[in-house]
């Protein structure tokens, strides 16, 4: 089995997996990196969103391979020891989450939003930049507000 | 192969030819647009991809490690190609159009093509390519390209119907349905073409 080596969360990880391993597994599977979740497996609902060399990836949509010596932050990455990063702290605040399952995935497409768009953010863009997020259970109003006021607290 | 993204975002293209830029711009979501690519979705050859309408509208070549295919010769029917098992995309060149547009009906679930129509003029060399309708995948409407070369506008195509024979029928709609969009659509790419692309020629 071919051996994939790649930084995630800031920790160098070196394993043998199958070629066939996708990204999501390889984070799920063999780093028992379980905020990444799976939805569809299929490219759609954006659950398994994570950062490769900062930009937001669908990791299902991806070989793990296709990982190698890149960068990788999940959701697991992104708060500051005990200190919930501005965007997680955004979407407790503003109750953006029902069952929370589409949520680390959300969090991942909002920061790669404001990487890409900048701090003020509306919410026309918003609603098209979560595209490719899928939520079963908020209606996304308050993911849209929590997004905007998490992207100003980024500055 | 280029990402939808960075075809989406080129500079060159938005100001020598922003048809073809419009095209990935409404693919998917942005991460499907930081993901894909151009050789991808044409090797693919999905019968609602909006790229193969841009490949063929345009009379792009496709370049690959083997030869150059014409767009006319490379869409050989539903997810099938003149690609051959060992051959890869390495290169898509299109020609300037200064009168060309794509319009798309998006599906509203899915974001794929129910009907997308790309039209262009180049010159005497007029096209109107047409994805997510036929039951062969992308296609050309010869009797819109007949009726444009009198006067390239909406209204020269008005009255023709398109037949909906040989068109798709499935649960989102009725091949009908898809023979009205294609002149709906037609005309929408039309109006932006002429707009666009200023006077005669
Ligand atoms: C959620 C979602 C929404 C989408 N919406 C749309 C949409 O609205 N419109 C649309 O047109 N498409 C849409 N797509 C499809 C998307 O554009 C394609 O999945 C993408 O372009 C495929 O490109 P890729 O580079 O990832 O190819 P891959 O998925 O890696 O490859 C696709 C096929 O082409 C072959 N291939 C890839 N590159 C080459 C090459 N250079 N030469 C020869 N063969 C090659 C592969 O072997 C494979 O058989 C959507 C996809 C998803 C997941
Ligand atoms: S699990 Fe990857 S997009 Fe749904
Ligand atoms: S909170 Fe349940 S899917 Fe979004």
């Amino acid at each position: 089995m071919p051996t994939v080596s790649m930084t995630v969360n800031g920790k160098a990880v070196t394993a043998d997996v199958e070629p066939r391993t996708l990204l999501v597994q390889f984070l799920r599977e063999n780093l028992r990196l379980t905020g990444t979740h799976v939805g569809c497996d299929t490219s759609q609902c954006g659950a398994c969103l994570v950062h490769v060399d900062g930009h937001a990836r669908k990791s299902c949509t991806m070989f793990a391979w296709q990982a190698e010596g890149a960068n990788v932050t999940t959701i697991e990455g992104v708060a500051n020891g005990n200190t919930l990063h501005p965007m997680q702290e955004a979407f407790r605040e503003h109750h953006a989450l029902q069952c929370g399952y589409c949520t680390p995935g959300m969090i991942m497409a909002a920061i790669d939003m404001v990487n890409r768009k900048g701090n003020e953010l509306d919410d026309h863009t918003i609603r098209q930049e979560l595209d490719g997020n899928l939520c079963r259970c908020t209606g996304y109003h308050n993911i849209v507000k929590a997004i905007a006021a998490g992207a100003r607290a980024m500055k | 192969m280029t990402k939808h993204d960075d075809v989406a975002n080129s500079p060159v293209l938005k100001e020598h030819l922003p048809a073809l830029a419009s095209v990935p711009a409404q693919i998917g979501d942005p991460h499907v647009r930081q993901a894909g690519t151009i050789g991808g979705s044409i090797a693919n050859n999905d019968p609602n991809a909006d790229y193969p309408a841009a490949c063929l509208g345009l009379g792009a070549t496709i370049v690959t490690s083997k030869r150059k295919i014409p767009a006319d010769e490379f869409f050989t029917g539903m997810f099938s190609t003149a690609l051959e098992p060992d051959e890869i995309i390495t290169r898509v060149s299109f020609p300037i159009a200064k009168k060309a547009a794509y319009q798309k009906f998006r599906h509203p679930a899915s974001g794929f093509a129910l009907v997308g129509v790309f039209v262009s003029k180049r010159g005497p060399d007029i096209r109107v390519a047409v994805t997510g309708a036929g039951s062969n995948g992308v296609f050309r409407v010869t009797a819109f390209e007949e009726a444009l070369k009198k006067r390239f506008s909406p209204k020269s195509i008005e009255g023709i119907a398109v037949p909906a024979d040989g068109l798709n029928s499935d649960i989102h709609a009725n091949a009908e349905y898809r023979a009205h969009l294609i002149g709906v659509m037609a005309k929408r790419a039309l109006a932006a073409a002429t707009a666009r692309g200023g006077g005669e020629d």
